[in-house]
């Protein structure tokens, strides 16, 4: 951030990359539609991920509910796009027609009617998700919970509203989730033309959710922001009120989750109670901790990095490409410890390695080790800076504590 | 005097040894007698009259002996045969060879009978329909007379669920006779079930309904209910009462039997709460890998017992002592998993000191990697057995039994407990610990080796996890991503109870306990689950620091 400049040059150079140069590859054959369809998911998660960056990398908030946003979003576009897909009995989605159990005269519950119109499904999938950050964040924010408390406590949440998604009698199509989908807008969500213009839609969505995290980065707002996370109780005592802008940074990340998801939903055809499993906003957090904390171009490196070798792994497309077609050394130790890594069964492995190696070696990221290399100062390090004396830190905000506590 | 005393005390001996001799012998000699005079009443059952079949049948049936239970049995099966002038249980078998084999056991002791024979050797019995019916009825009363309670109790009420108002004297007569207070409910409560489908007087009926009311029978309750919508309305006001007492009871013994279970369910999170808590209290530090150090210790004792079994196979061991891995398995338990945290702490956590958002995602990575290893080593889904101690159970009330295994989970967290609090009050380690805590800078000022007590803070925690897991193991199924199911709860438990507080983690894990096993016969699992989450969240806006909040010059700014 130092060097803006530079930075918006490989930015723009990625964008315009993404913009003309995917979709003349493709023209050209040389890359298949499915590619392009995964390329747009990993850019929906990009856009999650830019939330995650200002919410913790920024503010130093470790929110574990942003699935749940990223959910809420896709149930929004889906229960749309459900609504517009096969319908059986009384105008039922056929989702949620085979989940419920009165098949005899049921209605569309009164929760389905707003999401028939596009506009406002659009305008939903990005207001909900906001409106219950804004609640959410209002009532612990106010109480000061922070830090790990406040992870604890958006975990659970994520944990329950995922339990609650997942009953058949809250007709949201329980565990199977919201499927069928036809229609968008009156497009063919299966065609080609259509993958290709979601996946450039998203592009163009990114560049605009990336530009918006980069006005309030750079705002005085921002700095406000970096400062509650280096010192809140100082801050606070010179006379700000953090619950005002951890409220107003959570309810944008909750937001850009909503985008996330409401972009995600018609290009994969599916948005199930598992896409908030609390597992999943761990998941979403190393998006961020891979590309590198409070540089909002780390976001989306790290989202597309992670996902992109998610995607190998799991496909067994490294193992195999190694492995499977030379076929030599077969059923060696260095065989075996290949597929222990690179395999479909190694990518917890590789993950919990990757939350390992860049909190313990890289707590910048991708970004940080460059510009380390380059030798330029960036924003992550103030915090580095800042608990010089890690102990005192200590000693005040947390452990703070509690005198003759365990004398239970 | 000497002497006399000494002659006196060999008299008395004396006396006392005819004395024995002489009991058993007329026992073994009455014993004798019983079989001789059964015995001819089972020839008796050769005879070619039908009538002489049946006398022989219900005077078997008055000997109240349970050895002619499996006997009617094979009788009704016709398996009985005679063979050189004895009744004998044939049964058909295949050798070695597939070749048909016949082998004989005795009609009453069921000892086996060496001699080869074949069909022909054997004549069957002539059994009508008649003889069937009363040999039936003669295992029921055999049953009813059975001097184990637990069987006598099971034909009891298996008598009652029969319909069969045939066995209404009889049940009568076993009512007079009976001494157990057990039996003589449930005698109670079958014999008005049965006067109920029967054709009995009204006033019969009426106090049956009552009297069944009065024993809380909860097997008489589908049957009042219906009887509520069709009987005359003479029967109202009684089966209103019956069905509302029944009710009553059985509200309260389910309540119970839910209080109970949420407090073997609360001990778990107990256990697992106070590890995390003491970490987090001591190092600021949330280790989400706290639920697979559980696991850990899960496998642990699934370890053990597989060692045991090894052992026992190679004959290093009796076989009777299998029942004792679990005593091993608790140490193993602890002991394996406070290595792993220990592991984890020195390789890990000690580097990421005063930075507990990523610690949070470190040991997020830990978890990944442990469950994966285990998944990979052990596969999906593995059973530990119970050792036969802690099966079964104790009915306190009637329809209120307290299974042992879940009654040894809270007298193991209890101990467990008064473990760690001797340990954190008494110890050099504890104090040290208390120090730590209280002002690290301070204590290390003062000569204390902070990182040193964390380490093993850290292994004590992951040793508590690990018993977490060694108790599970009684009462659920073992996978590799079990901790995840626990981890959120215990989180809860943490947050509502307070930070490094054990008397906090013990009120907040059993409440918490209790009310999810409460919630859930109300509103279903996941409803139950969600209230708990939301009570929690709401519990956070009212007291942020739980329920034992510090004072005084180190609460939290």
């Amino acid at each position: 951030m130092r060097n803006p400049k530079q930075y918006l040059n490989a930015t723009l150079a990625f964008f315009c990359l993404g913009l003309f140069g995917v979709p003349l590859l493709y023209s050209m054959n040389v890359v298949s539609v499915d590619t392009i369809n995964q390329l747009g998911r990993f850019l929906c998660f990009a856009i999650v991920a830019l939330g995650i960056d200002l919410v913790w990398g920024y503010t130093g908030i470790l929110s574990l509910c942003q699935a749940m946003f990223f959910t809420f979003g896709g149930y929004a576009i889906g229960m749309h796009m459900a609504l517009h897909g096969p319908l059986d009995g009384d105008g039922i989605p056929r989702c949620l027609f085979v989940v419920s159990s009165d098949v005899s005269g049921m209605k569309l519950p009164w929760f389905w009617e707003p999401f028939k119109s596009l506009p406002l499904a659009l305008i939903l999938s990005m207001f909900i998700p906001g409106l219950v950050a804004l609640v959410f964040g209002f009532f612990t924010f106010r109480s000061r919970v922070k830090g790990v408390y406040f992870s604890i406590i958006t975990q659970a949440t994520t944990l329950g509203v995922c339990l609650l998604f997942r009953r058949n009698e809250m007709r949201l199509c329980g565990t199977n989730g919201l499927t069928n989908f036809v229609t968008l807008g009156g497009y063919d969500v299966q065609t080609a033309n259509v993958k290709v213009g979601l996946y450039v839609l998203t592009l163009l969505v990114l560049a605009a959710v990336y530009l918006c995290g980069k006005y309030i980065a750079d705002s005085r707002f921002g700095r406000v922001l970096i400062a509650i996370r280096d010192n809140e109780s100082r801050l606070r005592s010179i006379g700000y009120r953090p619950l005002y802008y951890k409220l107003a940074i959570f309810t944008i990340g909750g937001i850009f989750a909503g985008i996330g998801g409401m972009l995600y939903t018609p290009q994969t055809g599916i948005i199930t109670p598992f896409n908030m499993d609390p597992q999943k906003s761990i998941d979403l957090v190393i998006l961020v901790a891979v590309g590198g904390r409070c540089t909002l171009s780390g976001a989306v490196l790290g989202a597309l990095i992670v996902n992109y070798t998610y995607a190998l792994l799991t496909s067994g497309t490294i193992y195999n490409y190694f492995f499977l077609t030379s076929n030599n050394g077969n059923g060696s130790i260095i065989q075996k410890t290949a597929e222990l890594f690179l395999g479909p069964k190694g990518w917890p492995f590789v993950l919990g390695g990757l939350f390992l190696g860049i909190v313990l070696f890289m707590p910048e990221g991708l970004i940080g080790l460059w510009n380390r290399i380059r030798g330029i100062d960036s924003e992550s390090r103030h915090q580095q800076r800042t608990p010089a004396t890690p102990p005192v830190v200590d000693v005040t905000e947390k452990v703070a504590a509690k005198p003759g506590e365990l004398n239970a | 005097m000497a002497v006399n005393t000494n002659q006196a005390m060999g008299r008395l001996l004396l006396f006392t040894f005819a004395a024995l001799l002489i009991v058993v012998f007329s026992a073994s000699d009455s014993q004798a007698a019983t079989d001789a005079s059964i015995h001819e009443q089972l020839m008796k059952l050769t005879s070619e009259s039908s009538a002489a079949r049946r006398k022989a049948i219900s005077a078997l049936a008055d000997t109240d002996d349970v050895r002619l239970v499996p006997f009617f049995e094979d009788y009704l099966k016709g398996n009985v045969s005679l063979y050189k002038e004895n009744l004998v249980i044939r049964e058909d078998t295949k050798d070695a060879q597939g070749q048909k084999q016949i082998s004989l056991k005795d009609a009453l002791t069921r000892d086996a009978i060496g001699d080869k024979v074949v069909a022909s050797d054997l004549k069957d019995l002539d059994i009508s329909n008649k003889e069937r019916v009363l040999a039936r009825d003669a295992i029921m009363r055999l049953r009813l007379s059975d001097p184990d309670i637990e069987a006598r109790l099971q034909a009891i009420v298996r008598a009652g669920d029969s319909s069969n108002a045939a066995l209404l004297p009889l049940l009568k007569a076993r009512l007079a006779a009976e001494k157990d207070s057990r039996a003589q409910i449930g005698l109670k409560e079958s014999i008005a079930l049965l006067l109920l489908d029967s054709d009995a007087k009204d006033d019969e009926v009426q106090s049956a309904i009552s009297d069944l009311g009065e024993v809380h029978s909860g097997r008489a309750l589908a049957k009042l209910k219906d009887m509520q919508k069709k009987s005359p309305p003479a029967f109202k006001a009684g089966l209103d009462q019956a069905v509302d007492r029944i009710e009553r009871y059985q509200f309260w013994a389910q309540g119970l039997g839910y209080v109970f279970s949420g407090l073997s369910l609360g001990s778990i999170l107990v256990l697992m709460a106070l590890g995390l808590s003491i970490i987090f209290g001591l190092m600021g530090v949330i280790n989400m890998a706290h639920g697979e150090l559980m696991m850990i210790g899960a496998y642990a004792t699934f370890v053990t017992q597989k060692a045991f079994e090894y052992m026992i196979d190679q004959h290093w061991l009796s076989a009777s002592s299998f029942n004792y891995y679990f005593v091993a398995a608790i140490p193993v338990s602890f002991l394996v998993a406070a290595l792993a945290g220990y592991i984890i702490e020195i390789t890990i956590i000690r580097f990421l000191y005063g930075r507990p958002l990523e610690t949070l995602l470190a040991t997020y990575g830990v978890s990944l990697v442990l469950t994966q290893l285990v998944r990979l080593q052990f596969g999906d889904n593995i059973a530990v057995n119970s050792p036969t101690w802690l099966q079964g159970g104790v009915e306190i009330m009637r329809d209120v039994v307290l299974p042992y295994n879940r009654c040894f989970i809270i007298c193991f967290c209890m101990a467990c407990i008064g473990g760690m609090h001797l340990i954190i009050s008494k110890t050099n380690l504890g104090l040290l610990l208390r120090a730590t805590t209280q002002n690290r800078n301070m204590a290390a000022a003062l000569g204390v080796q902070t990182r040193r007590i964390d380490g093993y803070t850290f292994a004590l925690g992951a040793g508590l996890a690990g018993l977490a897991g060694c108790a599970l193991t009684q009462v659920g199924g073992i996978t590799p991503d079990m901790g995840q199911n626990y981890i959120v709860d215990s989180f809860m438990v943490v947050v509502t109870g307070g930070v490094g507080k054990l008397a906090g983690a013990v009120w907040a894990g059993m409440a918490l306990g209790c009310i999810d096993k409460l919630f859930e016969p109300l509103f279903q699992a996941v409803w139950a689950k969600v209230i708990i989450l939301i009570f929690v969240v709401m519990f956070i806006q009212w007291r942020p620091s739980g329920l034992f909040p510090a004072k005084g010059r180190f609460a939290d700014a």
